[in-house]
């Protein structure tokens, strides 16, 4: 806390803008997201970032919320995401229903499905609520390519997303698409990130890190576990299929190739790497983790493939898993801790403490 | 020595740092510099490979072909003077990846031509590629690609996968010499690439009076077993088994179905054999009918040897589909430039659709587009495994039998 400020009233104290410096960060924050789409007007390659980076995001939060606060592990992810993706999918394709309604109804839909594979937490802990999840994953999974419910889902070939468009006027699959889908991707983001944020300070937040710690104690002492473990898992998922929803939309191509496994342990790797039980370790670690691929491909495979002649795709679990693994020996709190040591380092220097 | 964590934080950062600017400084990796289209000596062409993925198994022949067939065309002077430059990204079969690396050609390297490979991802695509007018050839050989009004900028060089269907039914029902109907059972991984010829294909077999069973088996791209599905389709009774995935499962269902003590043919797709299926599956590989319509690796064809001015070693047929996509790419812009034309997509498009039994050095049948009609050609070549040898049993032309049906455009 730096010094010459005191609060006058317990609004202020609770405030997320309690210090200078938080006035300073926030002013260069918005200053950031405005002038981005302005100076990227015309690179789509960089709005595209921006979007993928914002749609993951949400989903990391949605993950951070259950898995870092809640302490309820979760392994389907992924499929959550994917129900809300084909949920407002269809809802466009069969019914007409226009893009603005059909994202939260996908989401709607995912947190129903959060709901019902939930239940389970309330007999299992850790790993075998890992394994309950995964169930859930490989459920949605063989729902979506079974070629008998091909008639609804596309089966293995996928679904074609029809164009989002708001009151007429259409926004992706046109040529500005990426632009006017920033004013969509981004602002959804900030507004999932005050959500949890609000929500984390709240006697939610506060009954979810009890739960975490020591559930018997928060039982005991007063907190009624199951309703806020399965309110962990709902908004979670309603947070997932929000970002399935905006995923389907912006790439215009649903397969269930995307939804795996694969993607689940992405989003556990995310909020590992960024810090787990932080929401700005969900920022973190979403940027790391999505532009890792490209890192490798643009700086790191140039620099050694003079001597080793690898493909950035073949190098990418590697880097990936030993990126995990390290951080969890040497940081386990994540980038956000080590991001904190180092404002720490450099606010006491020359003094260790 | 004992490093304390901090020792260890410093190491790590430097290691970064050196990495990094190494990687900035040291850009090894061709990256041409994003050409204006029609500048007059370099162009670029975008390629997607999967080199680390499930179909991994037979894109990376695929990928040197076309490699290599670009250093052939810059080593005999380019297009008329102007090189060609090739920028390829590993996507590992995911969409999402295919997609970000579609949108860095698009916009970096300004391209107007891709050459493509799987199924999900083209498909994926298709639409883009339409509405940026950029000319998209795939290894993928599905019929949807073939139609204009679905996909308009994409290509393909030989037969699509249902055409080849339809060919290797019409062969065996025509050398059928028993008096009941052959009865065909269908397995295919449960993938775009496995699912898309069944349709058009269940739809010819029952014209051309098979008895289909009514469930297909799914045998996954990666299987190491397919016993169950073919005890399935042992219990049955087929005659035929039609083989929808790559050579790694293809080989796996083969000897499954030797080891059952079955006595069936198998119609093998164009991504489930080349010249290692002999030692893949052994005995089990003998007698089945092969479907690929272009020339095996070694023919003595004029394109097998413009191969061989580059390469010595022998490769397989996914080299040559990758040649010759390169090639038909090419071929378009080739005749734009001849035209005295600007290089956009819109004008190879153009220059493409005239092609009129083009023939690509005897590498795969004459192709002929049509702005209507996208199918280069509706020929198959059907082969067989003899006593460990690969032999040619039969060129099978459906347009010469059918002509070239509109109901069975992009389907």
């Amino acid at each position: 806390m730096p010094c010459g400020v005191f609060k006058t009233s317990y609004a202020e104290d609770m405030a997320f803008i309690r210090y200078p410096i938080h006035k300073v960060g926030l002013a260069l924050a918005v200053a950031f997201l405005v002038l981005y789409p302005i100076a990227f007007k015309d690179n789509p390659y960089m709005l595209y970032w921006m979007n993928y980076i914002a749609i993951f995001l949400i989903g990391a939060i949605g993950l951070n919320l259950l898995t870092g606060y809640a302490g309820q592990i979760s392994l389907g992810h992924a499929a959550f995401m994917a129900i809300g993706a084909y949920v407002s999918t269809l809802a466009t394709l069969r019914f007409g229903i226009p893009f603005i309604v059909a994202v939260p109804l996908g989401a709607f839909a995912s947190m129903l499905f959060g709901l019902i594979f939930g239940i389970p937490s309330l007999r299992l802990k850790g790993f075998y609520l890992a394994i309950a999840t995964l169930a859930a994953q490989y459920i949605v999974d063989f729902i979506l390519v079974n070629p008998k419910l091909a008639w609804l889902t596309g089966g293995s070939a996928g679904l074609l997303v029809p164009p989002a468009e708001i009151f007429g006027f259409q926004i992706t699959q046109t040529e500005n698409a990426d632009l006017y889908y920033y004013f969509i991707a981004v602002p959804s983001a900030v507004f999932f990130f005050v959500f949890a944020a609000n929500l984390l300070r709240s006697d939610i937040g506060r009954s979810w890190i009890a739960i975490r710690d020591n559930d018997i104690a928060a039982e005991i002492m007063g907190i009624n576990v199951f309703k806020y473990k399965l309110l962990a898992f709902a908004i979670s998922s309603f947070y997932a299929g929000f970002a399935g929803g905006l995923w389907a939309f912006y790439v215009g191509y649903l397969t269930p190739e995307h939804y795996t496994i694969a993607l689940s342990i992405e989003f556990v790797a995310m909020i590992l790497i960024g810090g787990l039980g932080r929401l700005w370790g969900s920022l973190l670690g979403t940027i790391f983790v999505l532009t890792l691929p490209e890192i490798l491909k643009t700086v790191v495979i140039p620099a050694i493939s003079g001597f080793i002649p690898i493909s950035a795709e073949s190098l990418r679990p590697v880097i990936f898993g030993a990126i995990i693994i390290a951080f969890l020996i040497i940081e386990p709190k994540g980038l956000v801790e080590l991001l904190r040591k180092i404002k720490e380092f450099i606010k006491l220097f020359p003094f260790p403490y | 020595m004992k490093m304390t964590r901090r020792e260890f934080l410093i190491c790590a950062g430097i290691t970064t740092a050196t990495v990094l600017g190494l990687g900035c400084a040291g850009k090894r990796e061709v990256t041409p510099t994003p050409t204006e289209v029609g500048a007059k000596e370099r162009i670029t062409v975008g390629a997607l490979f999967d080199l680390t993925g499930p179909t991994a198994d037979v894109c990376k022949d695929y990928a040197q072909g076309v490699r290599d067939y670009i250093k052939y065309v810059n080593m005999n002077g380019g297009i008329d003077g102007i090189k060609i430059d090739m920028v390829e990204t590993d996507y590992g079969y995911k969409v999402p990846e295919a997609l970000s690396a579609y949108k860095k050609f698009r916009d970096q390297y300004k391209v107007c031509a891709i050459i493509g490979w799987g199924t999900g991802d083209t498909n994926a695509l298709k639409t883009y590629v339409a509405r940026d007018k950029i000319v998209y050839i795939s290894a993928s050989y599905s019929a949807k690609l073939t139609d204009p009004k679905q996909a308009p900028y994409n290509f393909i060089a030989v037969a699509d996968y249902t055409t080849q269907l339809r060919s290797v039914l019409k062969y065996a029902m025509d050398n059928w010499d028993k008096s009941r109907p052959p009865r065909i059972a269908f397995t295919y991984p449960n993938v775009e690439y496995g699912t898309d010829p069944i349709r058009g294909g269940k739809e010819f077999a029952r014209e051309l009076g098979y008895e289909i069973k009514p469930e297909d088996e799914i045998v996954d791209l990666k299987a190491t077993s397919a016993m169950d599905q073919l005890q399935r389709i042992k219990s049955w009774g087929a005659d035929f088994i039609w083989i929808g995935g790559t050579i790694s499962s293809a080989s796996v269902i083969m000897r499954n179905a030797r080891e059952l003590g079955m006595d069936v043919t198998f119609m093998v797709n164009c991504w489930g054999w080349d010249s290692r299926i002999v030692e893949l599956a052994g005995e089990a590989a003998e007698g089945n009918y092969y479907n690929w319509p272009g020339v095996m690796f070694g023919e003595d064809v004029p394109g097998m040897k413009e191969i061989m001015s580059v390469i010595s070693e022998k490769h397989t047929i996914h080299y040559i589909k990758g040649w010759l996509n390169a090639m038909v790419i090419i071929e378009g812009m080739k005749r734009v430039v001849k035209k005295g034309e600007e290089i956009t997509g819109e004008n190879i498009k153009a220059e493409l659709e005239k092609l009129r039994n083009w023939d690509p050095k005897g590498l795969a049948p004459p192709i002929s587009y049509y702005p209507d009609d996208h199918r280069p050609s509706l020929a198959n070549n059907i082969y067989t495994v003899e006593d460990g040898k690969i032999k040619r049993l039969a060129t099978i032309d459906l347009e010469k039998i059918y002509g070239r049906r509109k109901d069975w455009l992009g389907v």
